[in-house]
């Protein structure tokens, strides 16, 4: 009896033990894997932000295009290259797994720098006429678009801390064991990150 | 005399030369001091203490009022950082503003550098535009700014955010609740009821006495305590308002200006 009872009894011990870690593992898996679902909505949530901040100065341009032709009437070519290069970065639709693609995302970033680019040559430009100087609509123009630059610049910074910390979740070990487990659904992102001419670009004094 | 200088000078230029390093080797983002009040001096020089108060008071009572934050940083120099950066760092370092409102307005002087800059919190958008805050810069702070009358166009400028603010939101928030929110009440009253129930059954019944007595007596303890807990909360909350940090954060908005 005593000696039947010893094997079972080591192998139930052996048995539970292995239950044990397996559930510690699913569980500690579980929590890892939601910490990569976190991390990513949060990544979602900060890039939405700066798509809106993108769009708001998609939609400043237009205006302010048609205000300086008004008054300037020799800057048809800057003009030109500013309405051009609105186009060309909204032509640009990025959808969620393009996120991931360093191709599709540098494409993406050098269409927003060229934008940038073309609209500081603009408010330069403007500068340099009295009557759009002294024009209030241009002033409100100006400060708005100001405004937008300076958001666009935080919500950046914002989206590559998130994207930072999403991507480090996920080359950690937990999160790649996790992630291989799951079927590979988190793809590690790609910094928004301005050329450095755009951001040496020809300032702009308000 | 200049080929000697004293030990004093010598140990003090050296002292130049160290900090004139650290300095250098912590220019990273700008670390704004604690924020004490409404109204901080970085500079330490450029408004006199008695301004700082009064500006202090009028600040504190537009929070009490309106729920609006509004926080005046006059910083002593910008040391080659923009003054948008040092607003966004030291906006979100005090956390102007409520947490999830994020009705902040952070305004921020560089005399040195004649730059202001007026920061709004992400809740705060529509009810003090950028076009508003360049505005209220170049038409209200500007003119007192270039007298060098900083506290003036503080104070000045302040009162023109607040009035756009409250013409943006003209149904006020009403002044913090004093006394208790319906559910601490509700907590109360139960706790009491439970306290009221043990201590009836204790009176009446013997047999509860002699099954429960020393777990109702426990029971009785812990009741006491958490009504002590609840009326401690219900006291702290009626008499708040006087911060201006409280989670707020800023996502860039806001105008500047050179005077």
């Amino acid at each position: 009896m005593t000696i039947l009872a010893g094997r079972p009894n080591r192998d139930s011990h052996r048995l539970a033990a292995l239950v044990v870690g397996l559930v510690l593992g699913f569980v500690s898996g579980c929590k890892k894997y939601d910490q990569l679902v976190e991390a990513n909505a949060t990544c979602d949530e900060k890039w939405a932000n700066l798509d809106a901040q993108l769009q708001r100065r998609y939609d400043l341009i237009p205006n302010l295009v048609e205000t300086v032709k008004a008054s300037a009437k020799h800057e048809s070519e800057t003009l030109t290259k500013v309405t051009e290069a609105r186009s060309a970065a909204t032509q640009i639709k990025l959808t969620a797994d393009d996120l991931s693609d360093p191709e599709k995302m540098l494409a993406f970033q050098k269409a927003q720098d060229q934008l940038k680019g073309s609209l500081s040559r603009l408010m330069v430009v403007g500068e340099a006429y009295p009557d759009l100087k002294a024009n209030q609509s241009f002033h409100a123009l100006q400060v708005q678009l100001e405004g937008t630059e300076n958001r666009i610049l935080r919500a950046r910074e914002e989206y590559n801390g998130a994207v930072k910390t999403y991507n480090a979740e996920l080359g950690k070990v937990g999160g790649s064991v996790v992630n291989k487990a799951t079927g590979k659904n988190f793809k590690p992102r790609i910094y928004f990150s301005a050329s450095v001419e755009a951001q040496t670009a020809p300032t702009v004094k308000f | 005399m200049f080929g000697l200088p004293h030990p004093g000078v010598r140990g003090a230029c050296l002292l130049l030369i160290v900090s004139g390093l650290f300095a250098a080797a912590t220019a990273g983002p700008y670390v704004p001091p604690p924020l004490h009040g409404h109204v901080v001096d970085a500079s330490g020089r450029m408004l006199a203490p008695g301004d700082v108060m009064a500006l202090d008071r009028k600040l504190g009572a537009i929070r009490k009022q309106t729920g609006f934050a509004i926080v005046a940083l006059v910083v002593g120099s910008l040391a080659d950082a923009s003054i948008e950066d040092v607003a966004y760092a030291a906006f979100n370092a005090w956390k102007i503003g409520d947490q999830g409102k994020d009705n902040g307005v952070l305004v921020v002087v560089a005399p040195v550098e004649r730059k202001v800059h007026i920061e709004t919190g992400k809740g705060v958008g529509g009810a003090l535009t950028d076009l508003q805050a360049n505005d209220i810069i170049r038409t209200t702070m500007g003119p007192l700014l270039a007298q060098g009358r900083i506290a003036d166009a503080i104070d000045a400028g302040t009162a023109a955010i607040a009035v756009a603010l409250m013409q943006d939101a003209p149904a006020v928030k009403p002044a913090p609740r004093r006394g208790m929110s319906a559910m601490k009440l509700g907590f109360l009253v139960g706790a009491l009821a439970v306290g009221a129930l043990i201590l009836i059954l204790s009176i009446v019944s013997p047999a509860f006495r002699t099954k429960v007595g020393p777990l109702g007596n426990a029971l009785g303890l812990v009741g006491k305590v958490l009504v002590g807990i609840v009326s401690l909360f219900g006291g702290k909350k009626g008499g708040g308002g006087g911060s201006a940090g409280g989670g707020g954060k800023s996502g860039g908005g806001g105008s500047s200006g050179s005077y």
